[in-house]
């Protein structure tokens, strides 16, 4: 599973993914929009936040509905790291993410020693609980409209525009190689048959922990961002429509796939803030085309584009 | 000793699949288990490499007592086995396969097992005959080449004892001569081997102890020629081949 | 307090963590039956109760029927409405997806949206509330009790029952029992395990309608009411124990009780935090929950 990259040859496979990194690079100097900008930065965090999902629910296997939960954490760390110790945004990325990594190994030893479907519930529920402390528990975090102010890396947007891209290459590239590595290759053997998998030794409880913790220190870690990109953070980040979303991008991009999230993350984002008068009806549509998807192109885009690459 | 097993009893609600069962294993030996379909064979293998807890009794482990152990330790505790139906991963290389056994190597790159995962993967695939094939993906295998996946995995962790659950199942003569040979060449390796199977002809041939289980109850022990002599035997099972074949 | 005073008020918490309950097992043991009989994860279990509680409210403000009169029809029209969504969504998407976990999760969630949004955008998001149809309350012991709830708690318990019987003795309950054990020796005997699942998707949905219709006038109805009503039937199967239908049915009780409880002594926020709580306390301490049999 996964991209194969044959040496020396060069076919849409290889073409198409430099092909868009190069532009992404030039784009801020070739297009004056700070708008566009803006959308492709929001497109890189969602970048992120579907790999990471798609290592933990797609490769593993553990179907994990609670992801807006890490995001959200990661952001209110940002927030009150920068409200109550005036922590640096750099520190507060690692932080962010540390936060997130840590209540996954708790959530995830109580519940994925279990069968799937508790997992899917008890991460549900999980990203609930935060969402709805953080509308009541308003001393605390904000309530409904959240904490403002949070200080910026940078106020020139091309700066921020940059750092997101570097984040995002970085974290792709991260988590191909885990799902190219031993853990990669136990991850999938853990889906596919998880009594072999015991009999061949492998302790599949610590691994499944494992991919949850990675997965959900890259959603902290862009969460942070988020929240320092934005300057604010608000218990919207912790909704289900952020899981919705992230599903939906993971899925329709190619689940199983790191890359097929690219795909995914960027044609939502973009279909979500460019067809802005749509906004009343993105739900309910991005829910029926997702339908759609399941049901007969279960696959995703990116086996549909580069079929020769994948199965 | 390496294996004791002492009072061992599984029952589901009402029904009991394994009944008091109590057996001592050698190092070194093979030791054959036969018997009617569901007599509890595959049940006491599962008991044995903790697929299963056991209602009641004991499993000592060179004297060490596993009988709750969880099954991947007791993989590292050098148990391994074979399922009845090949569960091997499909979406994976053969190399894959028998290298992800190999990854957990905390224990095994230490003295005795200071081998690299690679090399072992190496060794086992050479030794089961699947070198050639170890790019292919194990889902496009044949029966017999699947067989051989499912032991070289179980190999892969470097067992003392291995459990096999029916390995000669469907295969056709030339294989099933193959693989008696490579079990014999396993066990000279010093692995000791417990052996379910329905084929008579191999498990009289290899084994040098044979056990009968009738609903889950150890009804007749001894070597390939006393058990397929006994009258207990012979009566509760179709037992005319056996004993033809453990003359030869 | 004085102590007759205290002895109300914890009486008043159990009468209606009872009431709760019983509405909540309606819900949740259509869940269980799922979970048990068609082994899928249905997470648009919520929507349906959400849909039925809609119908619910749509039927009583726009007709001027007698309240027991009122209250039957809510309860059949929420019943068919969810029903009759309900078989197709079984149909077409659960049976495609069934094959694995993520493709079922993804399907119904999505599922689960889309009636979300589809009311949502044809009846905004304001919070109704239906009247009280049932005025009134009786007095017991100098304990005063809503009219609207004991009726509300003795249909429950009726559903209940019926349902209860209809398992243990109708055909199709039979073929259902059957089905949860052994699928394929089910349907070497002839049972049609298809038809069992769609009858028994159908079931939970009607069974979920039912909850709503009899639940909803006692809180508030909204577009997301929905994810409440999933994750609190997820607690109480899990503090049953998965497939247990009599053990499910045992634990929404508790969960009731426990639920108003915590809210009296608490205060309605920590609603979500208990159900959470519930259930990792259950899954660190007791994973196969009060009756529950195979969990890995």
């Amino acid at each position: 599973m996964g991209l194969r990259v044959t040496k020396g040859k060069w076919g849409t496979t290889q073409f198409v993914p430099v092909f868009s990194l190069v532009l992404l690079i030039l784009i801020p100097f070739i297009v004056k929009d700070d708008f566009l900008l803006h959308v492709i930065i929001l497109a890189n965090c969602y970048v992120i936040l579907s790999a990471s999902w798609d290592i933990c629910s797609g490769y593993l296997g553990e179907v994990n509905l609670g992801h807006a939960a890490f995001f959200g954490l990661g952001g209110y760390t940002a927030g009150f790291l920068d409200q109550w110790f005036k922590i640096s945004p750099w520190m507060g990325l690692p932080i962010g993410g540390g936060v997130a990594c840590l209540s996954s190994l708790a959530i995830g030893f109580a519940s994925l020693t279990f069968k799937r479907d508790y997992f899917v519930i008890v991460t549900i529920a999980f990203a609930q609980v935060l969402w709805s402390i953080a509308i009541t528990w308003a001393y605390v975090t904000g309530g409904e409209e959240g904490l403002r102010g949070i200080p910026n890396f940078t106020s020139n947007l091309v700066g921020n525009y940059f750092l997101a891209l570097a984040f995002m290459l970085v974290s792709i590239l991260a988590l191909y190689v885990i799902t190219k590595s031993r853990l990669g290759r136990i991850f999938l053997a853990i889906h596919e048959d998880e009594y072999a998998s015991k009999a061949a030794g492998i302790n599949t409880s610590f691994y499944k922990i494992v991919a949850f913790g990675i997965s959900s220190f890259f959603a902290g870690f862009i969460g942070s961002f988020y929240a320092y990109y934005f300057g604010i953070v608000t218990p919207d980040m912790l909704s289900l429509t952020v899981t919705f979303n992230v599903m939906a991008m993971t899925f329709m991009g190619g689940s199983s796939t790191i890359f097929g999230s690219i795909i995914g993350a960027y044609l939502i984002t973009f279909f979500a803030q460019y067809f802005y008068f749509f906004m009343d009806y993105r739900l309910i549509v991005q829910g029926l085309v997702l339908l759609f998807t399941v049901l007969f192109f279960p696959g995703g885009l990116i086996r549909i584009i580069f079929r020769s690459a994948y199965r | 000793m390496l294996l004791e097993i002492l009072g061992l009893t599984k029952a589901f609600k009402s029904l009991v699949a394994v009944n008091n069962l109590n057996l001592n294993l050698g190092q070194g030996e093979v030791l054959g288990i036969i018997g009617p379909n569901g007599a509890g064979k595959t049940t006491f293998i599962d008991l044995i490499s903790g697929f299963l807890i056991p209602t009641s009794g004991k499993i000592l482990l060179k004297g060490e007592e596993i009988t709750k152990l969880k099954p991947h330790l007791r993989v590292k505790r050098r148990i391994s086995r074979t399922f009845q139906i090949a569960r091997v991963f499909r979406k994976l290389s053969v190399w894959d396969n028998v290298a992800v056994a190999c990854f957990d190597t905390r224990e095994y790159e230490q003295g005795f097992f200071s081998t690299s995962p690679e090399t072992r993967a190496e060794e086992v695939l050479k030794l089961v005959g699947l070198w050639e094939q170890k790019g292919q993906k194990a889902g496009e295998l044949t029966h017999y080449a699947l067989k051989k996946v499912e032991i070289a995995k179980a190999l892969a962790t470097r067992p003392e004892l291995l459990l096999l659950d029916e390995p000669f199942a469907g295969l056709v003569l030339d294989e099933i001569n193959n693989l008696m040979e490579m079990v014999k060449k396993i066990n000279q390796m010093g692995i000791t081997i417990m052996i379910v199977e329905h084929v008579m002809r191999a498990l009289m041939n290899i084994s040098s102890r044979v056990i009968v289980l009738v609903y889950g109850e150890k009804i007749a022990e001894g070597t390939p020629v006393q058990v397929s002599t006994d009258e207990k035997v012979i009566s509760a099972y179709l037992g005319k081949e056996a004993k033809l074949f453990a003359r030869g | 307090m004085e102590p007759s005073q205290i002895i109300q008020q914890i009486v008043q918490i159990v009468f209606s963590g009872i009431v709760v309950g019983g509405l909540y097992s309606l819900a949740a043991v259509g869940l269980t039956l799922i979970l048990g009989v068609m082994r899928v994860i249905n997470l648009a279990h919520g929507s349906f109760f959400m849909l039925g509680a809609f119908a619910t409210y749509f039927a009583l403000t726009q007709t001027k029927l007698n309240p027991i009169l009122c209250l039957v029809t809510a309860v059949l029209v929420a019943v068919l409405v969810v029903f009759i969504i309900a078989i197709p969504i079984e149909r077409l998407v659960i049976r495609r997806a069934k094959t694995d976990l993520m493709r079922v999760s993804v399907a119904s969630f999505a599922v689960a949206m889309v009636l979300e949004e589809a009311v949502r955008i044809r009846w905004g998001k304001i919070y109704r509330t239906l009247p009280t149809y049932i005025p009134a309350t009786t007095n017991f012991y100098g304990v005063a009790f809503d009219n609207q709830r004991l009726v509300a708690s003795l249909f429950s318990l009726l559903i209940i029952i019926g349902l209860w019987l209809y398992i243990k003795k109708a055909r199709f309950g039979m073929a259902m029992r059957m089905v949860q054990q052994d699928k394929e020796m089910a349907s070497l005997l002839g049972i049609n395990a298809n038809l069992v699942n769609v009858m028994v998707f159908g079931l939970a949905g009607a069974l979920a309608g039912a909850a709503a219709s009899l639940l909803s006038p006692l809180y508030m109805i909204y577009p997301s009411m929905g994810w409440p009503i999933l994750l609190k039937s997820f607690a109480i199967v899990i503090l049953g124990g998965m497939g247990s239908v009599g053990g499910t049915i045992f634990a929404s009780y508790i969960f009731g009780i426990v639920e108003i409880g915590t809210a009296f002594f608490f205060g309605s926020q920590w609603a979500y935090i208990t159900v959470f709580l519930i259930m990792i306390v259950i899954l660190l301490i007791r994973p196969k929950g009060f009756f529950g049999k195979d969990i890995f």
